[in-house]
């Protein structure tokens, strides 16, 4: 059974199609590449997988359980986790507490078992203050842990909204452009915590205009253009591809 | 580090001393004390309001529609039903949450000025609900000679709460109660939820926080806590009428809040005794007082943004990291 399975999906805007009977599958364990020109619907298709935007048809399958009509935080209880294009972290909590509340999946407290402290909520609070502190000594920004994250560099922030992204161990992460406008150092580390995460197992839909960068750790890409997929293979083949050329490069 | 700790922790136990023996050193002056009953109560008032504001960043105009709620639920329930305190005081406290589930439920998926603009509809309307159902309310004239409450307390047996003595522990135990929620709500996951959702919705949602849940949650217990509020300042001051919904009171509690420091425990606190006694004082420059008052607030709010708790926690910061520099230049 494919981990996620988009089928015929299609977002309109008014009188713009965004996106059009898109069919993408990825495998579980998988690190797929989304390429595609500038407004060719990348982000928009993460926005409908993840419930920012509801969708105009078409279904979302996660391990074959349908996750089309839910919400934005139902989707990441279920296990699809995701960064932004624009940085996003809670910039005036300390980089601990940012990973603390990017474990909600862990929660299932209510205000009452709060004000009476109870055990259970202590026990998972350990576990995930363990967690988070494991994730931050293995990228090097332990250090960092009590720091507020908007006094973090460009770069030390981009890494902490993917170690967000990562701190409930999710089935998909959806990167956005983790190597846009971050400096050569910042990209190469990058890469090779995403690679070492995918040979975990850890599964990966990953959107970047550096095609070295996505040449380099995606064994599959996926190409879109106006909304629609217009190429599918190996990395190789699929920039070699007349169609791709021209949708890149136009005629 | 150590020192400074223990320097605190004797400080806090100053204060509760003096808390607790307040109303001794004022047997001679019952204004003073009266003063203190009001500064226990606008504090829980603020500490109540912090928790949906300071916190969570939901600017409830509705939050002294429910402080009312509660007055008016105390004066009627004591005077026309006459059941027992302890009934009517919960009662206030579920009319104050009710109130919130009501405009909750459709505003808090709003975007958070059309929150704030519903808050402020409701708060209205309440003023109004207040002058014509005169069946209930008895209209603009109010609800006059409000009983003092009567508690059944185990071992104690019945006691009754008059005088401002009895007054002042009540609401200094209530006070103390409201703050205990408010510490432990606030240093738990919940609070990190509640600025998490201040901060930046989207980004919560997307790490799986459903908001409208949290959100909907410490409005109704922010606002059913100003409902209790309610109920013990009606019973202490005895009379009720729709002045109760008047602007005074939601200015009275922003300015603790703001000026205090909001989304801080200590700041409100502060800025309930500050603000709550200052008027008084201010008293003696008589015609000039509320000018007075006015460029108080205008000062703190220039130097102080984040508050007067901000300011000293900014100042505590500074000569720690001067001291630091310091004694590493040794």
């Amino acid at each position: 059974m494919p981990l996620l399975q988009i089928s015929n999906l299609s977002k309109d805007f008014i009188g713009v199609k965004a996106l059009s009977q898109v069919n993408i599958t990825v495998e579980p364990g998988e690190l797929v590449g989304l390429i595609g020109p500038n407004g060719s619907g990348k982000t928009t298709l993460f926005n409908c997988i993840t419930g920012f935007l509801p969708v105009s048809s078409g279904q979302v399958f996660l391990d074959g359980r349908e996750i089309t009509a839910q919400s934005t935080y139902q989707v990441s209880l279920s296990g699809i986790t995701r960064t932004f294009q624009q940085i996003r972290v809670f910039s005036k909590l300390s980089v601990l507490d940012n990973l603390l509340l990017a474990a909600q999946q862990h929660q299932g407290e209510l205000i009452a078992s709060t004000l009476v402290n109870a055990p259970r909520v202590r026990i998972l609070e350990e576990e995930i203050l363990e967690r988070a502190l494991d994730i931050l000594e293995w990228v090097g920004l332990l250090h960092l842990r009590d720091e507020h994250a908007m006094n973090l560099s460009y770069g030390q922030q981009k890494i902490l909204s993917f170690l967000s992204a990562l701190m409930p161990t999710p089935k998909l992460i959806l990167l956005d452009e983790p190597a846009a406008a971050v400096n050569p150092n910042v990209i190469k580390d990058m890469r090779e915590r995403i690679l070492e995460l995918n040979r975990q197992g850890q599964s990966f839909i990953v959107v970047e205009h550096n095609i070295e960068f996505i040449m380099g750790i995606c064994s599959r890409l996926i190409v879109l253009d106006n909304g629609e997929v217009i190429a599918e293979g190996s990395p190789e083949k699929v920039v070699s591809d007349p169609g791709v050329v021209e949708a890149y490069f136009g005629t | 580090m150590q020192k400074n700790k223990k320097y605190g922790a004797l400080v806090w136990l100053f204060i509760l001393v003096a808390c607790f023996l307040a109303p001794n050193l004022l047997k001679q002056a019952p204004y003073e004390l009266h003063i203190l009953v009001l500064t226990c109560l606008f504090a829980a008032l603020g500490m109540s309001f912090n928790l949906v504001w300071g916190y969570t960043g939901l600017l409830s105009l509705s939050h002294t529609a429910s402080f009312g709620i509660g007055a008016y639920a105390a004066a009627v329930l004591s005077t026309k039903i006459g059941i027992p305190f302890w009934m009517e005081f919960l009662a206030s406290g579920i009319g104050g949450g009710l109130a919130a589930l009501l405009i909750g439920i459709p505003a808090l998926r709003m975007a958070k000025s059309s929150f704030v603009m519903v808050t402020l509809a409701f708060f209205l309307i309440c003023y109004v609900v207040a002058n014509q159902w005169v069946a209930v309310t008895d209209g603009p004239a109010g609800i006059h000679s409000i009983p003092a409450p009567s508690i059944l307390l185990p071992v104690v047996g019945l006691i009754n709460i008059a005088g401002r003595q009895a007054y002042y522990y009540s609401s200094l135990s209530f006070l103390a109660f409201v703050v205990f929620v408010a510490l432990r709500i606030t240093r738990s996951r919940v609070g990190r939820v509640l600025v998490a959702i201040r901060e930046d919705e989207v980004l919560a949602q997307s790490v799986g926080v459903n908001i409208f849940k949290y959100k909907l949650m410490i409005f109704i217990l922010g606002s059913s806590m100003a409902g209790m509020v309610g109920n013990l300042f009606a019973h202490y001051i005895g009379v009720v009428g729709p002045d109760i919904f008047d602007f005074f009171f939601v200015v009275r509690v922003l300015i603790i809040v703001i000026a205090g420091g909001a989304g801080t425990i200590v700041g409100v606190l502060v800025g309930a005794v500050v603000f709550t006694i200052m008027p008084e004082v201010l008293r003696i420059a008589s015609e000039l007082r509320e000018f007075m008052f006015a460029i108080v607030f205008t000062l703190v709010m220039l130097y102080m943004p984040t508050g007067i708790a901000g300011k000293w926690k900014d100042l505590y910061i500074f000569v720690e990291r001067k001291i630091r520099h310091a004694s590493s230049a040794n």
